[in-house]
């Protein structure tokens, strides 16, 4: 099976959210996540003409995603159409994308020709690790699976959450970590985004149905949902559950005027005041949601969708329009989203590096 | 990511972090000028048995980094 992601935690997540969306509409994401299965399949019957086809139909029903253009190029390379092959190299690299190129076995007839070699150069200049942060905490605990952060900056607390157990834990001002809460205390729940909601004094954490949690059983679905626990004392004091087929919540941000919005498989909005979650209705629809966040004005909330791209959401019209962005700077699997002094930072672990 | 007026473009990139190997990063929050965004740190050579195989590869310790987002 061709998988050149590699095997990141939110990779797979996101992949588990977007697989929920596949079961609802024929999305043209989801349409493009159906012939790359397709292709799977012709792949394992060594069928590589099949294969480039239905890679072919994935990347014309989305060209942003950058795994199917390797997998595409890998097609073509396996296919004798070498020129095509090296023309989807050549974006890859240029993008600073590197799904392995230069030992993948599918790539084995270019290997020896004078432009794959320049681009395999071209990349071992371009990828060079870029350090401009320090290390604030290592936690010296295996396995808590951690995914989400939020920050209570009136004590300058730190709360972070496992995707295994569902505790949520704090860092205080000393830098000592406790368990705070748990969303797990409501089900099958490994907690997962989360965010400091000032309006209401309350840390919210998402709590997804998913695999990592412990005692997952496939068979047995829970709802996933927001839970709001006490800033103070990790009381439950609020929550919220997503519809039963919504097979998972992903993260959570709190707009200016104390809306907060949560993403997955299905946008919702708790608005301000309120006391129930309603579905955002959008114009067209996200194909899953994951990282969040609202401008300053609370006009646009954007939107990361892992496979697609960062979509910006006019939140009085729900109009829905995909940011454009130059040809070399990848939007394509992006985890967490933030707002700062007018620029989108954005935390990319959908490709590799 | 620089955005452009109508905020339907990104224009520039500035990487902070890029193929740091020893954290895979999930998600951050800003805090004043800078992010701490967490992740996981590579799994161990001996997974502890009470976590399954097929989530061995993701029982990494849990690291928090801190970055200035001006500089």
């Amino acid at each position: 099976m061709k998988n050149k992601q590699g095997a990141q935690p939110a990779v797979l997540l996101a992949c588990l959210l977007l697989l929920a969306v596949d079961a609802l509409a024929e999305h043209p994401v989801a349409e493009a996540q159906r012939h790359q299965r397709e292709a799977t399949v012709a792949y394992q019957a060594g069928d590589y003409a099949a294969y480039t086809r239905s890679m072919e139909r994935a990347y014309e029903l989305n060209p942003m995603s950058y795994p199917t253009k390797y997998n595409l190029a890998c097609g073509y390379a396996r296919t004798g159409r070498a020129k095509d092959a090296l023309e989807l190299l050549e974006q890859l690299t240029l993008a600073q994308v590197d799904f392995g190129m230069a030992s993948d076995p599918d790539l084995e007839s270019l290997q020896k020709l004078p432009k794959f070699l320049e681009l395999l150069e071209m990349l071992e200049a371009s990828i060079k690790p870029i350090n401009n942060s320090t290390l604030r905490m290592t936690i010296d605990q295996l396995g808590i699976m951690a995914e989400g952060i939020a920050l209570d900056a009136a004590t300058g607390r730190l709360f972070f959450g496992s995707m295994r157990s569902g505790d949520i834990y704090v860092i205080d001002a000393d830098g000592q970590t406790s368990k705070f809460a748990s969303v797990a205390d409501s089900g099958t729940y490994g907690a997962i985004g989360m965010t400091v909601d000032t309006h209401r004094n309350i840390l919210w954490s998402i709590g997804t149905w998913f695999f990592m949690a412990e005692n997952f059983d496939a068979e047995d679905p829970s709802a996933s949902g927001v839970f709001g626990f006490d800033l103070e004392t990790g009381e439950l004091k609020h929550h919220y559950l997503a519809d039963i087929s919504v097979d998972g919540l992903n993260d959570v941000t709190v707009a200016p005027n104390g809306d907060v919005y949560l993403s997955g498989s299905v946008l919702y909005v708790l608005k301000a005041g309120t006391d129930v979650i309603e579905v955002v209705k959008t114009s067209p629809e996200p194909f899953g949601s994951n990282g969040l966040t609202v401008d300053p004005t609370g006009s646009t909330l954007f939107v990361s969708s892992y496979p697609v791209g960062i979509g910006a959401i006019d939140i009085q019209s729900g109009e829905l329009h995909y940011l454009d962005a130059p040809e070399n700077i990848p939007l394509y699997g992006i985890d967490g989203l933030y707002w700062y002094a007018g620029d989108l930072i954005g935390i990319q672990n959908g490709i590799l590096p | 990511m620089e955005l452009n007026e109508d905020l339907t473009a990104v224009t520039s990139v500035r990487i902070i972090e890029f193929a740091n190997a020893s954290l895979t990063p999930t998600t951050g929050v800003i805090e004043g000028d800078r992010i701490h965004y967490i992740g996981q740190g590579p799994a161990p050579d001996t997974v502890p048995s009470q976590f399954p195989a097929q989530l061995a590869r993701f029982t990494g310790k849990t690291i928090i980094m801190t970055a200035l987002l001006d500089e």
